[in-house]
């Protein structure tokens, strides 16, 4: 986890960023110089008006003030690159060191000529330069901040964006991994069982048993897949499933054949309807009935998988399943499509997914890579 | 002497009429019961008082283990099992009976061979046993899933998609990325519930979730405030629960 703590003003808002952006600093304080050179030229003609003294002399001490200190405002932040001094700090700095430093160099190119000027327009200068300074300052800091927090918003969406690929991809391939024992092993007794009773059957027990492993073995590394396919898995799976538990399980599953070449990332139908089964129905003494549709609603794909099973437990975590289904709708669709559970009303879950349905860019084309 | 009874207990059809079969190859005289359930089970076992059962580990309302304990040593227990590891060193250890699924002739065979060598002797305690089983359940649970009212639907929200429960008034306020709703469950209630790992308490009106934290700073006046990692929501750490954050 990354909690950090940072300083109190305005400064901590910048941090985290800096160090990866020293491009922006650069770009920064390049575009810094004309702004302070049309500040410290309108500084001289302000105090022109005012002091009506020598329109050059005090050009040369408004801008042999004002340059010193943009300069150390600069160096500071290029020594402190990890900013740990807050800005305001930076700021005060700059200006008061900036203002002797301009000051002692005024008098140096200067030499006597006009100077010294007298104790009012000293007092004058001073004031207008620490003004216009503060000013001048809070403008450059505050789009400093603003460029940074741009930057740092971005690079954040995109290293979430791309954590969140990594992660349902990572998950993906565990889910490959986790077909259960207990199912494979129960098969394969049913099937033993079926060899002698009823061959017919046991034949198609083991189609069903290799059509269901193909899709969970291989599949997932060909990419995207459509929703026939996925559909064609689900009822592998649960004819399987309803020779297992016998009465105990209904099933069925609705899909319009207009819709069955719509393109699905691999094994987004069928954790759920694992998860229905696993949770809702098997551990249901009576059993019960798991109903799969799949229905184009305007430019959207609605997937609803419903069960009059046990209903979610309260105290059950979501498991590998669900949580990866969440998240590769969440990234495959751009925040757009949505997975919500809900009770059912005759008790049991509804898990419902809506997809948006665009013809271009195909948002399951991105999510298809990843997967 | 008569013919021994055997109870037959799965919630597999098929795989109850295999064990039949296979029992009427190896123990022709053995008469089979059969129950597709835990209580179906017990009921035919007051009313037969059969001296072996057969035993799924792994069915719906009651496990096999569950109706091993009700019948409590009154005959012969013989557990079936298709894939339960931490059973099965169990079992090992306590020199019980069982068989894996596919069951095979061979090693049902084995087991015929024994139960009828032991069917005049008390069956095995499996008190012991069974209670270090029960040890092996998760001690505690914590909430996962909370109802909230979405316009007119009722939705279940994991408790992992809450960046953060706020108290406001007479509602709890919970917050997930963009979403919020409002529960009428106390902020007390859900810190008692909630996994403690994953669920900081940080102010008398705030509970975060620590993985929705980005960071951690400080205010003007020294408080410290946590940034969630959705939203730019900055909630104030009250000084009871500031010292949680000091030690990372």
């Amino acid at each position: 986890m990354d909690l950090r703590e940072t300083d109190p003003a305005c400064g901590g808002e910048a941090r985290g960023a800096s160090a990866r952006s020293g491009s922006l600093t650069r770009r920064y304080y390049l575009s810094a110089i004309p702004i302070t050179f049309v500040a410290n030229t309108l500084i001289g003609g302000f105090l022109w008006l005012l002091l009506r003294e020598d329109l050059w002399s005090l050009m040369v001490c408004s801008h042999a003030i004002g340059w010193p200190i943009l300069l150390l405002h600069g160096a500071v932040h290029l020594v402190d690159r990890g900013e740990r001094v807050p800005e305001w700090a930076v700021s005060a700095f700059s200006i008061a060191v900036g203002a002797v430093v301009g000051i002692g160099l005024t008098r140096a190119i200067l030499r006597d000529r006009l100077w010294p000027l007298d104790l009012r327009s000293l007092a004058i200068t001073a004031a207008t330069v620490l003004v216009f300074g503060v000013a001048v300052s809070y403008f450059f800091v505050s789009r400093a901040l603003l460029a940074k927090g741009q930057a740092r918003l971005r690079e954040e969406l995109l290293a979430r964006e791309e954590g969140a690929r990594r992660l349902a991809e990572a998950e993906l391939k565990l889910l490959q991994a986790q077909i259960e024992p207990h199912f494979l092993f129960n098969t394969l007794s049913n099937v033993l069982q079926l060899v002698d009773s009823d061959p017919p059957r046991a034949k198609r027990m083991l189609r069903n048993l290799t059509s269901y492993l193909r899709g969970s073995l291989g599949r997932t590394r060909a990419g995207a897949t459509t929703l026939g396919e996925e559909l064609e898995l689900v009822r592998a799976y649960l004819e399987i499933q309803a020779v297992r538990m016998g009465s105990r399980l209904a099933w069925r599953i609705a899909c319009p054949d207009e819709i069955r070449e719509v393109p699905l990332p691999p094994l987004l139908l069928q954790p759920l309807v694992e998860n229905a089964l696993r949770h809702g129905l098997e551990p249901k003494p009576g059993g019960g009935e798991v109903a799969v549709s799949a229905a184009r609603e305007g430019n959207e794909l609605v997937l609803e998988i419903r069960d009059d099973g046990l209903g979610l437990d309260p105290r059950q975590p979501a498991g590998v399943g669900l949580t990866n289904v969440r998240e590769r709708v969440r990234a495959m669709s751009g925040g757009r499509g949505s997975l919500t559970l809900r009770p059912a009303p005759a008790g049991g879950l509804c898990v419902r997914i809506v997809l948006p349905l665009d013809p271009a860019p195909p948002p399951v084309r991105a999510a298809g890579g990843t997967a | 002497m008569k013919a021994p009874t055997a109870l037959v207990v799965d919630d597999e059809p098929e795989l109850v009429a295999y064990l039949r079969a296979a029992l009427a190859r190896l123990w022709p005289e053995l008469q089979v019961l059969e129950a597709g359930d835990g209580p179906a089970a017990l009921a035919l076992f007051e009313t037969h008082r059969p001296e072996v059962a057969f035993l799924d580990v792994q069915m719906p309302g009651m496990t096999g283990l569950e109706v091993a304990r009700r019948i409590g040593g009154r005959c012969h227990v013989v557990f079936v099992t298709a894939f339960e590891q931490y059973a099965l060193q169990a079992f090992e250890q306590a020199a019980v009976d069982y068989v894996l699924k596919p069951v095979e002739d061979d090693r049902l065979a084995e087991t015929v061979e024994r139960l009828r060598a032991r069917l005049l002797a008390p069956p095995a305690d499996l008190t012991a046993l069974l209670a270090a089983l029960a040890r092996e359940r998760p001690a505690r649970e914590y909430l996962e899933w909370l109802q909230v009212q979405d316009r007119k639907d009722l939705v279940l929200l994991a408790a992992d998609e809450v960046d953060l429960f706020q108290s406001s008034e007479k509602y709890t306020v919970v917050l997930s990325g963009q979403s919020e709703w409002i529960i009428r469950t106390p902020l007390q209630d859900l810190e008692e519930q909630l996994d403690p790992a994953r669920f900081w308490r940080i102010h008398r009106n705030a509970i975060v979730r620590v993985g929705a934290v980005a960071r951690v700073s400080r205010n003007a006046s020294g408080q410290l405030v946590v940034h969630l990692r959705r939203g730019d929501r900055a909630i104030p750490v009250s000084r009871a629960y500031a010292r949680r954050f000091k030690q990372m």
